[in-house]
């Protein structure tokens, strides 16, 4: 009788198998169209790096030297001098290589500024690795081409068409607030 | 001060050439999927159906001349058939496999992807036939030849519909024994001889396999063949009239289907050309039209085999006739769709089980086909002979 029912198991376990894959035939495909379609990048992703500028044109950067500190790739190469006219410093360059970036943003949470940032552009594959090198210009104008960009401090940020920078509404940013918006929103509709 | 030059296809949106997956039209993928079934209709009635009754009509199979100039036409015919049959398994092998595992498939050329093979096979023919400095030159030459005519020469016995037939051979399921046997002799020549390490162990894996699985596949035939009462394949067809050969012979059917998939060197079976321990197995150093061959005959299997398992068991093209007059053109045409859907609905258990289930184990097959499959085929060949005697007592 034993082996009867090693049979009926073996047969039990396969239709299982057989019913399983069966049941995947009706559900979505999952495949993303990508170059044809380009996917929508949430506000908080870490893609690429950007120096942010205030309205005005100056530097949002101090110059502190935290994100160069903590960089655990040191790819961040600063040099600043003494601010002639008041306290602090400014930025003589600021250079960073993103083909040893890893990517963690350590630099952006270590902003206290919030001038350099997330942003969400990430198409950035180039055949020479020397265009990956950085420099300040670089990063200014990354920085001036995101729409929406992300760091700790003063989380998601927008930029209007007009070149006023605002902060995001609160179901933009991530954390508590918008989590409870958004379940909110849901449980409405 | 460097700016990072952009390259200047960065931000292209990349232009979509053929068929926009983006946007797809299921009636028209559906349509383009059901011609394809339809072209491979017309191609089995022109082969078994209407260039016989045209040789026939006219009376031209009574001259030497015009018997061989039937023969090549039925040789071109074949090998027409044995293209489309594979031109259209391999599309809808990858569209199936893509739907199981929740991705698309082949989705560029044509509606869903359904000229994807045509491309693959101009790719193929495009390339370089190379063959490697340290293999057995003839050998290796040879392999893919006798793989693909194993297959190719099966078509020949494969009855579609009443009297359509290319070769209504009286000991059918001899010729299906041996010419299919013959089959794996190609996959192992060609592990062998082409000095790689995994070839030659795809090869072996072949061979064992082979020994495995041909006794009971032979078994289960002669159990077919004890109950009809005949080897001839029409026979066993027309034997079936009252109750499907399934239900007697359910034993013979299931060591048939476990068999035919090892045959098919299908997924649960598919030691011999193991992707994930064998980089491709006995085909490793083939390219070109070589490869093209192997995969050739390999679908035409994927045909033949289901097709020889509704032959057998399946009533073969039994189906309500509407008042045809069965041996009519219009009957066989009719009885070589039905025979056609149930080829169909077995080709896709077939993919469904190729779907599902992992590979077996070396050992696990021997066991599997030695102490599982013999036995129960021996069972089944006992319970075929008793049913057959107590029809006669009857």
């Amino acid at each position: 009788m034993s082996l009867f029912a090693e049979v009926w198991e073996a047969v039990k376990a396969v239709g299982a198998g057989l019913g399983a894959v069966n049941k995947r035939i009706s559900e979505p495909a999952v495949t993303e169209f990508y170059p044809y379609k380009k996917p929508e990048i949430p506000p908080v992703s870490v893609q690429f790096l950007a120096l942010i500028q205030n309205e005005d044109g100056t530097d949002r950067c101090v110059a502190c030297l935290q994100c160069e500190r903590v960089c655990p790739s040191q790819v961040i190469t600063i040099e600043r001098k003494r601010n002639p006219e008041g306290k602090g410093f400014v930025l003589e360059r600021f250079d960073l290589d993103f083909a040893n970036c890893m990517h963690c943003a350590n630099c952006v949470e270590a902003c206290p500024v919030s001038a350099i940032v997330t942003v969400g552009a990430f198409e950035h594959a180039v055949y020479d690795i020397n265009l990956l090198k950085a420099d300040k210009a670089m990063l200014d104008h990354i920085g001036h081409e995101a729409r929406v960009w992300y760091s700790p401090k003063f989380g998601v940020e927008l930029r209007t068409p007009e070149g006023k920078i605002q902060k995001a509404p609160p179901e933009m940013q991530p954390g508590g607030l918008a989590e409870l918006l958004k379940a909110e929103g849901g449980e409405a509709s | 001060m460097s700016r990072m030059p952009l390259p200047a296809d960065r931000l292209v949106q990349p232009k979509l050439v053929g068929y926009d997956p983006t946007r797809p039209r299921p009636w028209l993928e559906r349509l383009a999927y059901t011609l394809f079934f339809a072209a491979l209709w017309a191609m089995v009635i022109l082969a078994y159906g209407a260039v016989p009754a045209l040789f026939r009509r006219f009376g031209w199979l009574s001259t030497t001349a015009g018997f061989l100039a039937y023969a090549v036409v039925e040789a071109v015919l074949a090998f027409l058939l044995a293209a489309v049959v594979a031109l259209i398994l391999i599309v809808v092998l990858r569209k199936y496999l893509g739907k199981v595992q929740e991705r698309v498939g082949p989705m560029h050329y044509g509606p869903a992807g359904v000229f994807q093979t045509v491309f693959d096979a101009l790719k193929l023919l495009g390339k370089e036939d190379f063959a490697p400095k340290r293999v057995d030159w003839l050998i290796f030459r040879i392999a893919p030849a006798i793989v693909f005519v194993s297959a190719f020469l099966l078509m020949v016995a494969l009855p579609v519909a009443g009297g359509w037939v290319m070769a209504d051979l009286n000991v059918g399921l001899l010729y299906i024994v041996a010419v299919s046997t013959l089959g794996a002799y190609g996959v192992v020549l060609g592990g062998l001889s082409q000095g790689n390490k995994w070839g030659l162990l795809g090869g072996f894996r072949a061979g064992a396999q082979l020994v495995s699985y041909e006794v009971p596949l032979a078994l289960a035939l002669l159990a077919v063949g004890v109950y009809a009462g005949s080897l001839r394949l029409s026979d066993i067809v027309e034997h079936q009239y009252g109750v499907w050969h399934v239900v007697p012979l359910f034993l013979s059917f299931v060591v048939y289907l476990v068999a035919s998939i090892a045959e098919l060197k299908a997924t649960p079976f598919d030691l011999p050309e193991a992707e994930s321990e064998l980089v491709a197995g006995y085909n490793t150093e083939y390219s070109g039209m070589s490869f093209a061959f192997f995969f050739l005959a390999e679908f035409v299997e994927l045909f033949l085999l289901p097709g020889f398992m509704v032959v057998l068991f399946f009533g073969g093209w039994h189906g309500p006739l509407f008042g045809l007059a069965p041996g009519s053109f219009a009957a066989g045409v009719l009885q070589s769709l039905y025979f056609l859907i149930k080829v169909a609905v077995w080709v896709w258990i077939f993919l469904w089980i190729r779907a599902t289930l992992p590979r077996f184990r070396d050992d696990q097959l021997m066991d599997l086909a030695w102490k599982g499959l013999l036995p129960l085929a021996l069972v089944g060949l006992l319970v075929a002979a008793f049913l057959r005697m107590f029809l006669e007592v009857l």
